[in-house]
């Protein structure tokens, strides 16, 4: 009985201790949804994205068209695998693996423009601050929320 | 999850010689050199296909027949990997004991067979209860996380038997799992706190309620976008609007916190890492 409880609390304070180092995303399979538009340079791209995470690693998806002004340049559409590494304050999420879709038309130059490197190139590295909330994530880019990804 | 039961009747306990070189245990799961120098503990699956193997020797085993017998027949379902993980590290074990060798054998396509050119010795040693010999006893291992609690139980009576002592340790066992889950629970930052980091500072014309972030400084009436006269709130009822007097970048967030927290978002400014 005696070594059962010391192991009982050897085991909650390790879950405890574990459950906190995870970030919210590696604790299990979390898929969300968000919309947000990114601004940059007269660019905009209203970014439609699927988001799948599982425990340290990930897949999203997006098929958005590019705009500079109102003139449609054409479509971004990728697939981009990835891992999730934690740190202390923030979660870095790194590309490993980027699909062109059928419809990416949209000219390389301008996407390099106004996407961060990691919505569109094999080996970038994007860092987040992750709030959890019942419904969904927040995701905070160097100190400026990004987007908020709503659980499916 | 786990179950111990002890052994009621004297149990004859079987090593295996692999070669002359080896000694495979597999009821304390182990592997070791036949002067016991150097001792490996391998899973429990792994124990059980190994036996298997050794127990039909030469004879070629398909993955699905040994899954079965590692896994499957205990109630667990695994991938392959996660069977080819278990065969690997048994060969890493074995490896790690006599060099290299072909003790397990890859069949293409087939499976996976114990070379027949290997001695496999046979030896029994007789276990006694507890109830009959105050030895060490066997204790039937269900899974591999019953092993841990061996030790523990062998020692003995003497906490066992204190019956004043069961309570306490019940009720510190539960404080001390309370705290871990408290503690665990209350270590990230909620969405509340979060939003507590903005402050009210203008009604749009359009009809929403504009928040800026605290430290944000004086930004809101440079900021063209976001001038609460021309704002359009897009059927959200709040905006959160995040920028710092240094930078370029800035969001702002339209959220409808009354239907289940849904947002949308404006990110200006993009740093390339």
């Amino acid at each position: 009985m005696a070594a059962c409880a010391v192991i009982s609390c050897i085991a909650a304070i390790y879950i405890s201790f574990s459950y906190q180092e995870k970030s919210v995303l590696e604790r299990a399979y979390y898929s969300c949804n968000t919309e947000f538009t990114i601004h940059n340079a007269g660019l905009s791209i209203p970014m439609v994205v699927t988001f799948q995470f599982d425990k340290h690693t990930g897949v999203l998806f997006y098929d958005n068209p590019l705009y500079k002004g109102k003139e449609r340049l054409g479509m971004v559409n990728n697939k981009i695998e990835f891992l999730i590494q934690p740190n202390k304050d923030f979660v870095r999420l790194l590309s490993v693996n980027v699909t062109k879709m059928a419809k990416d038309s949209a000219p390389v130059d301008e996407v390099n423009r106004i996407l961060p490197d990691f919505f569109f190139k094999k080996g970038a590295a994007i860092d987040f601050e992750v709030i959890n909330s019942k419904v969904g994530l927040l995701f905070i880019h160097d100190s400026v929320p990004m987007f908020f990804c709503q659980r499916h | 999850m786990t179950s111990c039961q002890y052994e009621s009747e004297p149990q004859q306990l079987e090593i295996y010689l692999i070669d002359g070189k080896v000694n495979f245990n597999p009821i304390d799961n182990t592997l070791s050199d036949v002067n016991n120098l150097k001792k490996i503990t391998i899973y429990a699956p792994a124990t059980r296909c190994f036996l298997h193997l050794l127990e039909h020797q030469g004879e070629i085993l398909s993955q699905r027949d040994l899954m079965y017998v590692g896994w499957e027949k205990y109630g667990m379902t695994v991938s392959p990997n996660t069977f080819y993980q278990n065969i690997s590290n048994l060969r890493k074990a074995l490896s790690e004991l006599i060099g290299d060798n072909d003790i397990i054998m890859t069949i293409k396509r087939s499976g996976l067979v114990i070379n027949s050119t290997i001695t496999i010795e046979k030896t029994e040693q007789q276990i006694l209860s507890v109830e009959n010999d105050p030895s060490p006893h066997v204790l039937r291992e269900e899974t591999v996380f019953s092993r841990s609690l061996t030790p523990h139980l062998n020692k003995g009576s003497g906490i066992l038997t204190n019956k004043m002592m069961l309570p306490l340790v019940t009720m510190i066992t539960l404080i001390i799992i309370l705290v871990a889950i408290f503690y665990a629970c209350h270590s990230y930052v909620t969405e509340d706190e979060y939003a507590a980091k903005y402050k009210h500072v203008a009604d749009a014309a359009d009809g929403c309620e504009i928040f800026i972030n605290r430290d944000a400084g004086n930004v809101l009436g440079d900021n063209p976008l976001i001038n609460p006269k021309t704002l359009n709130c897009r059927g959200f009822s709040k905006v959160y609007v995040t920028q710092w007097d240094k930078q370029n970048r800035f969001s702002v967030f339209f959220c409808n916190p009354e239907h289940d927290m849904y947002c949308i978002s404006e990110y200006y400014g993009v740093e390339h890492q």
